[in-house]
């Protein structure tokens, strides 16, 4: 008992010499309120223990039907998804042959986002489909002693997949599950697996009518789920932390909920992401997104489809400055397939819908006429018009250099 | 007979230079004592250095080599440019060469110096062709090469704020490095002491609990400069037992060492002529001569006055004014970059410097060194002194004081200087303020055990209390980190920060970025108004925009330069401890200090004469710390009438300023810190307490807790001043005791004597 005593007052001295030092004027926390009720785990999630080497770990499980609706999309119509597309999204041949029985749609929880090696992952949600029902098991660490027996039971699963589907998980989850193994002195098991991180499409093409890509915007405002007493993601570590310090569960419910809502709605996007990209034209909510998946065919220089999909975007009701830039990329899709006329089309026509000075077209229009034409004539007088409305002063130089190439190539 | 030895006999015929100068040392060649090759040493490696002339080790870098074959921590302790690098990267490569996972990390103070290894190492493994990788990781290593410099980088050279800031806290990436390591090397280990030191410390603390966990442990290989106690210091810093290897065996030529003091040009004022002045003339005449000299200046406006001088003479002179360059932090990289190849490949002529080439920047050796103003410490001055050497020619190395009361002692006491042992580094790893940080950032990394070994008496207490503060969870026997902050982003390990505002010129419609100011020298150098010289070049600046940390600059043509004039205030805000006595109280407590910079003067070039000023719109500066203080109790009138009147040898504000002095070398051996890390403010009398004051306060922003130390041993302070006064030979002061005569006045030892035995009786 005196041992104690002194132990407290030994501390007791230290915090003050600590607080003189530092001069903590901050608030402190009130840590393990005294009047807290200890509510266990399984008194309001009901799951079951999964034992190993290294203690027990806490799983909840549930099942849901294809036919289950996520928004406007069933969970399985992901089977009519064609491979093709996702590999062509990702661009790895692997995904050709993949199955999706054999993919598990991750993701983690954790004590924070700055990453590094304190931030821990507390949930990991690992949905799959198994016989005729999708699967979603959580795996939950009671206290940080439970990490290793956590990712030994995980892995036991993740032994199973061959592709794994995520959102941000290139960045975030993945890169902290490894730096999690690793400190638990667990060897990863799924770490050569392919990875379709769906993060990516997602910017692509619909970061221009996003507010943002937070995952919970995309379910928002593109898959059409409304979540129903959700916790906002940047609460989960506290009340995480709460729980550590009081034992009380009562909160943790949502936020399994949470965590399950997220591996549903991965389930969803893939479907919304491929149905949107192998079918456009029928499957697209406005111009813009035809227009993403005309950049889409860009990026990989299939310029007979990108073209075709930016001009069938024109079609479509939009602002001028939208106009304006699928113009921009159309018209180099067409210079790049060897449209040149069409190309010269756009061009004026960029000149022409713009009052304001656009030093683009008119270099495009200058090299067309100089190089491809030869038309020295009608060259000079693009560079010439540039000249007299172009301010920038890189543009300027730029300008009279080229003209007086032009000039001497005249005489 | 040599050209410097020509140059200097020429110059001796002068009356008016030989009178003014107070010291004429001789330094005599040495000739090298060599060892062979141990044969352990892998043949490919010993190849290699005979194609580069290296046929034999110098005796220090054999005893290097078996102390570490031994299994010894060794610290190395030799000149500039005998060959130290050698003595870690020959182990090290070995070690590599033998078994291709073998790691090392090389450790370096700045950016600058691990370019400069890097370019030096990369040379010896590409001659080597064994795959062996070396990359610098710090700040500016692009994200895209980041991952496989911790793949697959045998060496990986970095400094100790990118290991405490970017490697520990994610050392999971570094899986391979941390498994495998077997040396760390923390070059110019020197420079880390006091707060900074301690930091550093602590950093490897961190260091070696990762590797524990990676179950390697590595050995240390360090290098220093001529300090009093390296061995003490290294074995502080990482906690282990060391060897030390100070047997140079690397040949010298014969340097002269001379201390020049500028003559009066007017007796009545006793002032001195410009060092400035004097300095260039020194360099012209040399340059004269051809040889290629070396100019260490104590500040950056200095540096930049001084190179154009320099261009000015040599546009007179009709030489190319290429040939002698200005140097110093804030120049961008690759123009530090062209300048020092420049140097070595003899091109340049002349390099006018700050501290900046100080440390171990390869620029291959110069012929003579000109140090302009005292460095401040002795271990500096040689640090200096010795970029100026060649192993076999003659060399020179001159100080030249200013009018600064530390120069005069030291010009003028030549046999101090010579005599005294340099300067001791001191660090205090256990200094609670610094280890509750650094106690924090290992938990972020790993979670502490119950029977963990820190190297700290105090961790478990340490432990208990974060656990109580709600920062870490204790369960099973662990400690773990519950927060979702970052804990080693609110730790600094120097004072300076590391932003960096950017000068842009806007002379020419394409604007173009010349240089970086650290935030602390905005004040001083980028106020609106100011000539900014660059290179010689003047810019004035147009527009500052602090929270865009941008300045804007033209360029122009003035006869002036600018000095800008800072006031420092303190004011205490809590006393938080104070011990009244019957004729001194002693208190501490939380004051703020604030810095100020108001105007600034312009001064013309050449006659120095001040032709206006301007005002400076920043905010003050304010640091909020903490102070330890002494107030004096005492009826001056009675000490008037006893000393003043009877012996005229009291001087109440000599005395205070020489006791300050005093205790600035006194508190550092006791409370474990370097000299900069306190700063002391004495008022005759204090606005806050209404007495004779002086004020000892923690130069860091938050306190480092040294105020708390102070006053817990005030006692033994006052006594130890006492002693050292009484105990020290000179008769009215020297920069050992109170300060050169000339800052405290003729009464200062005197006065401090008297106040020391009034309290202390």
């Amino acid at each position: 008992m005196d041992d104690i005593k002194s132990k407290l007052e030994k501390i007791d001295a230290l915090r003050k010499s600590i607080e003189r030092i530092s001069q903590l004027s901050k608030e402190k926390k009130s840590w393990k309120s005294q009047n807290h009720k200890q509510v266990n785990i399984e008194e309001v999630i009901t799951g079951k223990y999964f034992s190993t080497p290294f203690g027990s770990s806490f799983v909840r499980e549930n099942y849901f039907y294809p036919d289950y609706k996520c928004g406007e999309i069933e969970l399985g119509q992901i089977f009519r998804v064609s491979p093709k597309i996702i590999s062509h999204l990702v661009r790895d041949d692997r995904f050709n042959e993949i199955d999706i029985n054999h993919t598990a749609f991750l993701d983690t929880e954790t004590t924070g986002l700055a990453g590094g090696t304190g931030t821990y992952i507390f949930l990991v949600g690992v949905g799959y489909f198994e016989g005729n029902q999708f699967c979603v098991r959580q795996y939950f660490m009671r206290d940080y002693h439970e990490e290793r027996a956590l990712f030994s039971t995980l892995n036991d699963l993740l032994g199973n997949f061959k592709a794994v589907v995520t959102y941000n998980g290139k960045r975030f989850d993945l890169p902290l599950l490894e730096s999690r193994y690793i400190i638990s002195g667990i060897n990863m098991i799924f770490r050569d697996s392919y990875h379709f991180d769906l993060l990516y499409p997602v910017r692509r093409l619909w970061k221009r009518r996003l507010e943002n890509c937070a995952l919970s915007t995309v379910e928002r405002d593109i898959l059409k789920i409304r979540r129903e007493n959700d916790v906002p993601g940047f609460l989960i570590p506290e009340i995480y932390f709460r729980y550590l310090k009081t034992k009380d569960a009562r909160e943790l419910g949502p936020l399994f909920d949470h965590n399950l809502q997220d591996i549903l709605s991965l389930v969803a996007l893939v479907s919304k992401i491929c149905d949107l990209v192998e079918n456009p034209l029928s499957n697209a909510q406005c111009g813009i997104d035809i227009f993403s998946v005309g950049r889409i065919f860009d990026e990989v220089k299939n310029y007979e489809k990108s073209s075709f999909y930016y001009k069938e975007a024109l079609k479509y009701n939009l602002s001028k400055e939208e106009i304006l830039d699928i113009l921009k990329l159309a018209s180099l899709a067409c210079k790049r397939k060897g449209n040149w006329e069409e190309a010269e089309k756009m061009w004026k026509e960029i000149i022409e819908k713009e009052k304001e000075f656009i030093y683009f077209p008119y270099e495009e229009l200058a090299k067309y006429y100089e190089h491809r034409l030869k038309d020295y004539n009608q060259a000079e007088k693009i560079v010439k018009e540039a000249l007299k409305r172009s301010e920038n002063i890189h543009h300027l130089k730029n300008l009279e250099y080229r003209l007086n190439r032009i000039r001497s190539k005249q005489m | 007979m040599t050209q410097i030895e020509r140059a200097l006999q020429e110059m001796k015929k002068h009356p008016k230079i030989s009178s003014c100068l107070t010291a004429w040392e001789y330094l005599p060649s040495k000739s090298a004592v060599y060892e062979e090759f141990p044969d352990w040493i892998e043949d490919r490696l010993v190849k290699i250095l005979s194609r580069k002339g290296i046929n034999r080790l110098y005796s220090h870098q054999s005893s290097a080599l078996q102390s570490i074959r031994k299994g010894d921590n060794v610290v190395v302790v030799t000149p500039t440019a005998s060959g130290k690098t050698l003595c870690y990267n020959l182990p090290v490569l070995d070690s590599i060469l033998k078994d291709k996972e073998s790691r090392a990390i090389y450790l370096f103070p700045t950016k600058a110096l691990s370019q400069d290894q890097l370019t030096e190492l990369y040379q010896l493994v590409s001659d080597l062709d064994a795959g062996i990788r070396t990359y610098t990781y710090d700040g500016d290593t692009p994200s895209s090469a980041r991952q496989a410099i911790r793949k697959q980088g045998h060496i990986v050279i970095t400094n100790p704020d990118m290991l405490h800031l970017g490697i520990l806290p994610h050392h999971t990436k570094w899986l391979e490095l941390f498994r495998n390591l077997k040396y760390i090397v923390i070059d110019e280990i020197h420079v880390y002491r006091g707060v900074f030191g301690s930091h550093v410390a602590n950093v490897i603390r961190r260091l070696k609990r990762i590797c524990r966990f990676y179950g390697s442990s590595p050995q240390f290989i360090c290098c220093s400069a001529t300090i009093a106690n390296p061995l003490e210091l290294a074995q502080k810093m990482v906690g282990e037992r060391f060897v030390l290897v100070n047997n140079n065996g690397a040949p010298q030529g014969e340097k002269y060492f001379l201390f020049y003091n500028p003559p009066v040009i007017n007796k009545e004022l006793g002032i001195r002529k410009s060092l400035v002045k004097e300095v260039a003339r020194f360099v012209a005449y040399f340059l004269n001569y051809d040889i290629q000299t070396i100019i260490f200046s104590r500040s950056r406006l200095t540096t930049e006055v001084l190179t154009s001088y320099l261009k000015d003479f040599l546009n007179k002179t009709g030489r190319p004014k290429e040939i002698v360059r200005g140097y110093r932090g804030g120049y961008l990289p690759d123009l530090r970059r062209e300048i020092e190849k420049g140097l070595k490949s003899g091109e340049i002529k002349g390099v006018v410097s700050t501290n900046a080439l100080e440390l171990g920047i390869d620029i291959g050796q110069l012929d003579a060194c000109f140090i302009a103003g005292y460095p401040g410490t002795i271990s500096s001055t040689w640090q200096q002194a010795g970029r100026a050497g060649r192993r076999s020619d003659t060399s020179l190395a001159m100080l030249i004081a200013s009018s600064n009361p530390l120069d005069q002692f030291m010009i003028n006491h030549p046999d101090y200087f010579f005599g005294e042992s340099p300067e001791s580094g001191v660090i205090d790893p256990d200094n609670l303020s610094i280890l509750i940080n650094h106690i924090q950032c290992a938990s972020f990394e790993l979670p502490f055990e119950e029977e963990e070994d820190f190297g700290v008496k105090k961790l478990h207490e340490i432990l208990e209390y974060l656990e109580k503060e709600g920062v870490l969870h204790y369960i099973e026997k662990k400690w773990y980190w519950m927060s979702e902050t970052y804990p080693t982003e609110k730790v600094s390990l120097r004072s300076v920060s590391l932003e960096n505002f950017v000068i842009i010129d806007t002379t020419e419609p394409l604007e173009q970025v010349i240089g970086e100011v650290d935030k602390e020298s905005v004040p001083m150098m980028i106020y609106e108004g100011a000539i900014y010289i660059h290179e010689g070049e003047q810019y004035s600046i147009q527009k500052l925009d602090y929270p865009g940390k941008r300045a804007y600059a033209k360029r122009v043509k003035v006869d002036y330069y600018t000095e800008a004039q800072a006031q420092t205030d303190i004011k205490v805000l809590e006393v938080l401890e104070s011990s009244p006595e019957e004729r001194i109280e002693h208190s501490y407590g939380k004051v703020k200090i604030t810095t100020h910079t108001t105007c600034f003067k312009k001064i013309k070039f050449y006659t120095h004469e001040n032709i206006g000023f301007g005002e400076i719109s920043l905010p003050p500066e304010e640091m909020f710390t903490t102070a330890y203080w002494l107030s004096l109790n005492i009826d001056m009138g009675v000490i008037w009438r006893k000393y003043e009147i009877e012996t005229s040898s009291f001087n109440l504000g000599s005395g205070l300023l020489a006791l300050a002095n005093v205790l600035i070398n006194v508190v550092p051996i006791y409370v474990m810190c370097d000299p900069q890390d306190i700063k002391t403010v004495p008022e005759v009398r204090s606005p806050f307490m209404d007495k004779p004051t002086i004020y000892i306060y923690d130069n860091y922003s938050g306190g480092v807790g040294f105020s708390e130390k102070m006053f817990e041993i005030r006692k033994i302070l006052l006594q130890a001043a006492l002693e050292l006064i009484q105990s020290c030979g000179c008769e009215k002061g020297c920069p050992s005791c109170v300060g050169p005569i000339d800052e405290v006045g003729i009464k200062g030892k005197e006065s401090a004597l008297i106040i020391l035995k009034e309290v202390l009786d």
